[in-house]
């Protein structure tokens, strides 16, 4: 193959560059390649260290992420490191797992749940049954981590004891309600 | 309780004596909270900030556990400046609600035991405030306060993020559980920084007086849990509790080393502290803050009785600037400040009716 330059010499040097996706070719014999390679390096930037703590999110560069409830885009909030809405956590699931788990250490809530139903109001006035509550909830999650480890006749067990604890709490709710029905018909 | 002692008089709950060792001054819980369907504070107009301060303020329990509360809602931007220093030196209110006032609030008790913040960087950041090491009694308080709310207010709640909250840091439970310490001896003997170091890896964090990013000022230090999510709000309180004990352990350790190996080193440098307190005429507020360090130390060591404990935990809330700006009640200048600073450290310190003749 002759030099793509001089057209004289035997081609000695090839030269593949591929920039933005596009690929061009060379072949040059080494006199011409001497001076002709234009070998060209892109520039980096400087480092943004938010970018590092937060991760750079590449799906984004082209098709901004919109949380519908506030409509704060990924990159302003991963900018300002504070979230725009509840929603957002919803919206931006995919890119706020990691860093929740690099943060919290990729546990799952088992503190204090909000108050969803009637039940709630017994467990305050009663610890014991907050602790089972809380006991509840520390097997749930035990049992979300024993089914990914496909450890299933752990799994079973903890299951067994989640569905006594939960038949425990139930009737205490249920006595509860019967006590405060009571006091309702005498008075 | 009137307005008058809630932003102008140094007096707060944290200043009643309550740990026997004299070195955990206060305890302080915090919840974040935020309301369902509402943009996190940072994106709301002032209409909509203000909006939500008052249904925030509605829901606020008069009942029950909650009866004598006798809640007094303020609003920031109708605070002036040494008000706002003043809640600042309380650790009733943090520095980041400051920078923007319009739609801000702050709810607290007659007790100045509870304190709500409106619009900081949650909606609702509530925080139980108690003299001592009684994280305990604070977190039955903070959370029969969620309770009630909860039960008015639709809070932001995910299955497996807990609380949402504006900043992920704080996801999960929202609680910040912390304690206020004074470590002296394990400062002058070095021991200080080995120990914090080693803090991150109890899932703890140290911090300056006034929170993030601020600067120990009078060997006080505030220590405090760095995961909120996936452990229950008991289990950070106990480890927060168990945690204290052993810096406080410590910390009587390194007293006892001194006394042992140090003592008339030390007796003389808390004799020159009550010297100074009681006879300067300028104290700035970082050397009035030293001396009141070494002076406790003296006080927890049994080696100085010039002033009263309870005393001397008023004495450091009252030498801060914006109560001198509160009594003077026009603007000084620093070295006016000064002067204002040493004479109320020689009235506690000798009593007033000598300070005047001195």
């Amino acid at each position: 193959m002759l030099c793509d330059k001089c057209g004289k010499k035997s081609a000695t040097v090839h030269i593949k560059q591929v920039i933005n996706g596009k690929q061009t070719e060379q072949h040059l014999c080494a006199d011409c390649a001497g001076g002709a390679v234009d070998v060209q390096m892109p520039s980096f930037g400087s480092l943004d260290l938010h970018k590092l703590f937060w991760g750079t999110p590449a799906a984004d560069v082209r098709r901004p992420k919109i949380c519908p409830g506030c409509g704060i885009s990924w990159a302003e909030a991963a900018k300002g490191g504070r979230l725009g809405c509840a929603r957002c956590y919803a919206a931006f699931a995919d890119e706020l797992r990691p860093q929740v788990a690099q943060m919290h250490g990729g546990k799952r809530h088992i503190g204090k749940v909000k108050m969803l139903n009637p039940t709630a109001q017994v467990l305050l006035q009663d610890s014991a049954l907050a602790n089972k509550n809380y006991e509840r909830l520390a097997l749930q999650k035990q049992l979300g981590e024993l089914v990914d480890l496909e450890k299933f006749e752990e799994a079973a067990a903890v299951r067994d004891k989640i569905r006594s604890l939960e038949a425990e709490l139930q009737q205490a709710v249920q006595q509860a309600n019967a006590a405060d029905q009571k006091a309702g018909d005498e008075r | 309780m009137t307005m008058q002692n809630l932003t102008a008089l140094p007096y707060v709950a944290w200043v009643e004596p309550q740990d026997e060792h004299r070195i955990v001054l206060s305890t302080r819980l915090r919840l974040a909270r935020n309301l369902s369907g509402r943009n996190f504070p940072h994106r709301l107009n002032d209409a909509e900030a203000e909006e939500i301060c008052g249904k925030l303020a509605a829901a606020l329990p008069q009942d029950g556990e909650f009866a004598g509360e006798d809640w007094q809602i303020l609003r920031l931007d109708e605070l002036l400046e040494r008000e706002q220093g003043v809640l600042l030196e309380k650790h009733l209110l943090s520095r980041d609600i400051l920078q923007h006032t319009q739609g801000r609030a702050l709810a607290v008790n007659a007790a100045q035991t509870l304190a709500l913040m409106f619009n900081e960087e949650d909606h609702l950041r509530m925080q139980a405030i108690l003299p001592g090491l009684q994280p305990e009694a604070a977190w039955q308080r903070l959370s029969a306060l969620d309770d009630r709310l909860s039960e008015r207010l639709d809070f932001a709640f995910d299955d497996k993020l807990g609380f949402l909250t504006a900043c992920p840091t704080n996801l999960g439970t929202g609680l910040r559980a912390s304690v206020m310490l004074h470590l002296p001896a394990l400062q002058i003997t070095g021991r200080l920084e080995g120990i914090f170091a080693q803090l991150p890896q109890a899932g703890m964090t140290v911090r300056g007086v006034y929170g993030e990013g601020s600067q120990s000022e009078g060997n006080l230090f505030q220590i405090s849990n760095r995961l909120t999510l996936g452990l229950t709000e008991e289990e950070i309180i106990s480890r927060l509790r168990r945690l204290t004990e052993q810096l406080v352990a410590q910390e009587v350790q390194a007293e006892e080393w001194l006394r042992a190996n140090r003592l008339l080193w030390l007796q003389d440098k808390i004799g020159r502290a009550c010297g100074i307190l009681s006879s300067a005429y300028l104290l700035s507020s970082a050397e009035a803050m030293q001396q009141i360090s070494l002076v406790r130390l003296g006080l927890a060591m049994g080696l100085c009785d010039k002033i009263d404990w309870r005393e001397l935990n008023l004495l450091m809330l009252a030498v801060q600037t914006p109560f001198l700006l509160t009594d003077s009640r026009e603007n000084l200048s620093a070295a006016e400040r000064d002067a204002a600073r040493a004479k109320l450290c020689r009235q506690k310190m000798c009593g007033s009716a000598q300070a005047d003749i001195l």
